[in-house]
């Protein structure tokens, strides 16, 4: 039995040394050699990693700093106008007029009161145009 | 590796394209047919082989010839088969590495027996039959002629588990010859 076994294993032996070698396809090695001179006709991108599309994702952490420091630039220029009683906003007299009854509540006069709602409108829209636009893509890696 | 092979190598790792191509000529086949026998299709083993050298092209320059370029080359091909057969990666790494077999030697030297190309072409038949898992360590086994620990390098895969996988698809080849062998005689 074990002659047997050895006498097949010589011949599994023989039959697969000799299995066929398939030829290369045609043109193997011209496709080949095109594709190394297309690449080493970019040098700088020889050795580099392919750049990945940049993926962004808006995240909340985002939303809350750009309020935050909307939030704080409207405080300073209130305080500014406020401070120096330089800039007094006498058009759209209706618009302040609807603001009069924060007035009434308050001591803040309104026409610079007006000035900080409408730079918050503007920097709310501006951000509400950059969470529109970005929002759902952040870098993966910066 | 032979002194013409490491001057065709130096050459090609300072930018010799024309050295590259005597490189791609000596072992293309060679990887093709590591590629053809491991996934059965021509076109997807072209396309592995071909992006095999491209990849030794870019990786050429950091190739320290601690291994044989071939063993290299079919490293990256067996990688590249990897990613196209994910159940390869996990049906070798299923074989079980302390199992004790009964391979040969692989440096005994083994009788050359007559065979008919009947023959070779059954087992030819049989090796396409085998799991791709085998059919991958046996063709890096006899068509690469590569040792144990070489093909273990290459697949990335403990060396009992090599043997194990080779002892394993030569007993299912074994088996498929001895019914020829009897249908012949009988």
């Amino acid at each position: 039995m074990d002659e047997f076994n050895q006498e097949h294993d010589a011949l599994l032996d023989s039959a697969l040394n000799e299995l066929t070698i398939v030829p290369l396809p045609p043109d193997f090695t011209n496709q080949i050699m095109a594709n190394v001179h297309a690449a080493n006709a970019q040098p700088a991108q020889r050795y580099a990693v392919p750049a990945a599309s940049i993926r962004y994702r808006l995240q909340f952490l985002d939303i809350a700093l750009a309020l935050f420091w909307s939030l704080v630039l409207v405080f300073i220029w209130m305080i500014a106008l406020w401070w120096t009683g330089l800039i007094r906003l006498d058009w759209l007299p209706q618009v302040q007029h609807s603001f009069s009854f924060v007035e009434q509540l308050s001591l803040t006069n309104s026409s610079f009161l007006l000035v900080g709602i409408i730079v918050l409108l503007l920097e709310m829209c501006l951000l509400g145009l950059v969470a529109v636009n970005l929002f759902g893509e952040r870098p993966t890696a910066l | 590796m032979d002194h013409d092979e490491q001057a065709l190598i130096k050459k090609a790792q300072s930018g010799d394209t024309s050295a590259f191509t005597a490189l791609v000529t000596k072992h293309g086949t060679l990887v093709y047919n590591l590629a053809l026998r491991t996934l059965s299709d021509p076109q997807e083993a072209e396309d592995v082989a071909q992006e095999t050298f491209m990849r030794a092209w870019k990786a050429l320059p950091h190739f320290r010839a601690e291994s044989r370029l071939s063993t290299w080359l079919y490293r990256i091909a067996t990688n590249l088969c990897y990613n196209r057969l994910p159940q390869l990666k996990r049906e070798l790494a299923a074989l079980d590495p302390h199992t004790e077999i009964g391979l040969l030697d692989e440096r005994q030297v083994v009788e050359k027996a007559l065979v008919s190309s009947e023959m070779i072409e059954q087992v030819n038949t049989a090796v396409n039959q085998l799991p791709e898992s085998y059919r991958l360590l046996i063709t890096l086994r006899h068509m690469q002629g590569l040792s144990y620990a070489e093909i273990a390098t290459v697949a990335n895969l403990p060396l009992g588990s090599v043997k194990t996988g080779i002892f394993r698809a030569r007993r299912q080849l074994r088996h498929a010859l001895a019914k020829e062998l009897s249908d012949e005689n009988g």
